[in-house]
């Protein structure tokens, strides 16, 4: 399929949902904003090819999975020193109940952020998040329930409250 | 889960709201500033291939031979090769080349890889295959997977000064076939000039081994194993070259031939002279 949008155009309509998926995944605004970035480059050096694709914007996606993804391990791995030292993660204004979400999300290991991402808030199937994350439709079903149940332990976790005595 | 689903919508429309990124013109200089850096790599690959006049000899008389034997001792010794430690997980060993420059290295390599790629497995992750050091550089191997029933290869090469200016010679999408090669020459170190030659051979092969013209003893070669995601290992190595100033430089490279554990010849090619030296 020809398309003739350009890829100002195609940045401009798609790097809103792409940092709004990412966010959840890095746990960092500044962290999803730097590899949405940088996938976006990526897709501008090859977007003659690109923007022939049904959806450019799932390849963009994928790339930016993916480094999000490396970002983390090799962040781990290497300035894991460095990083206790970081301030904290800007706050966000959204409610408590997303903010919690946020939180909670920040604890699963980068997988699971990922599928549970794609799945909920993308509305992919399981064996489209298969593809996307190149593994297996059964390893992404039990990414997806390992997420859940770690998820909602996390969030039903009692809040602690000032003892009113 | 529609709560769920709702709390990451949230979630969603928030970061989308406060999230700032550079803009589509950024990410257009990004790629134009990374096209610059790779042409003036390119350039002066060719540029030192450009300088003499190409006069290919080839002095190997009879057949190869059958057994391969130690490297001599006037060629160097493979350099010290690091690999993946695990293919399945990681992109990059936890070895890779340290700092900013040694991830500029990568990233330099893979950019390279992936730009071949195009329309092959457009967005699957470049491994760093092997890096090692040798005389004053860091030589980086990255390619990417094939996916299943693909029946070729991207990959490319890169070699780098201590402070990471170097070349990338991406092989682009290269045919599978048992036995390649490339390489440049009159890498100086020192008082002594080099030649390097890396490629990829069958996973038959136990050992490669690199036969030059003018003299130049025979390099031996062992195959850096790259693991199950690749359907060929990869080799690297120097060679001292003779009187450098004083002879017409080519790639003294003139055949290549590939031996099993028992020694019998499994693959062989014969160098091709000029710009982009390969076998």
């Amino acid at each position: 399929m020809a398309r003739t949008e350009s890829f100002e155009e195609f940045y401009t309509a798609a790097v809103g949902r792409l940092l709004g998926q990412l966010f959840p995944v890095t746990g960092d605004l500044h962290e999803a904003e730097e590899v949405v970035q940088e996938a976006f480059t990526r897709a501008a050096a090859r977007w003659s090819r690109l923007r022939d694709y049904d959806v450019p914007e799932a390849w963009v996606r994928r790339v930016a999975m993916n480094l999000a993804a490396d970002r983390g391990r090799n962040l781990r791995r290497q300035t894991k020193a460095i990083l206790k030292l970081r301030p904290p993660p800007e706050v966000l204004p959204a409610s408590v109940e997303a903010l919690a979400l946020a939180e909670a999300l920040r604890t699963l290991p980068i997988r699971q952020r990922q599928v549970l991402v794609l799945h909920y808030m993308v509305d992919l199937p399981v064996d489209e998040v298969a593809r996307t994350l190149d593994m297996p439709d059964g390893t992404v079903k039990s990414l997806l329930s390992r997420g859940r149940q770690a998820l909602a332990a996390k969030l039903s976790e009692p809040e602690e409250v000032l003892d009113p005595s | 889960m529609s709560d769920l689903r709702e709390r990451f919508q949230e979630l969603a429309e928030v970061a989308a709201r406060h999230g700032r990124t550079p803009g589509p013109q950024a990410a257009m200089r990004r790629v134009r500033r990374r096209r610059l850096q790779r042409a003036a790599g390119t350039a002066a690959l060719l540029a030192v291939v450009l300088l003499v006049v190409t006069v290919g000899v080839d002095r190997l008389a009879g057949p190869a031979p059958l057994v391969p034997t130690a490297t001599t001792t006037a060629s160097t010794s493979p350099p010290d090769v690091s690999i993946a430690p695990d293919p399945g997980e990681v992109q990059r060993p936890a070895g890779s080349p340290p700092g900013e420059v040694g991830e500029q290295m990568v990233q330099d390599v893979a950019s390279a890889v992936t730009a071949a790629c195009q329309g092959g497995a457009p967005d699957g992750p470049a491994v760093l295959v092997a890096w090692g050091k040798a005389h004053g550089r860091t030589w980086l191997i990255v390619a990417k997977p094939p996916r299943p029933g693909e029946n070729w290869l991207c990959w490319a090469s890169g070699l780098f000064d201590a402070g990471g200016a170097g070349s990338v010679g991406s092989k682009g999408k290269i045919p599978l076939t048992p036995l390649q090669a490339s390489g440049s020459q009159n890498l100086r170190s020192g008082t002594q000039y080099w030649g390097q030659v890396v490629g990829t051979v069958t996973k038959r092969a136990a050992r490669v081994r690199v036969l030059f013209d003018s003299g130049i003893p025979p390099l031996d070669l062992e195959p850096i194993q790259a693991g199950d995601r690749f359907p060929v290992n990869f080799y690297a190595g120097f060679y001292r070259q003779l009187a450098k100033d004083k002879r017409p430089a080519t790639w003294q490279v003139v055949r290549i031939v590939a031996f099993n554990k028992a020694g019998r010849k499994v693959a062989e090619c014969q160098a091709k002279g000029g710009p982009g030296h390969s076998c």
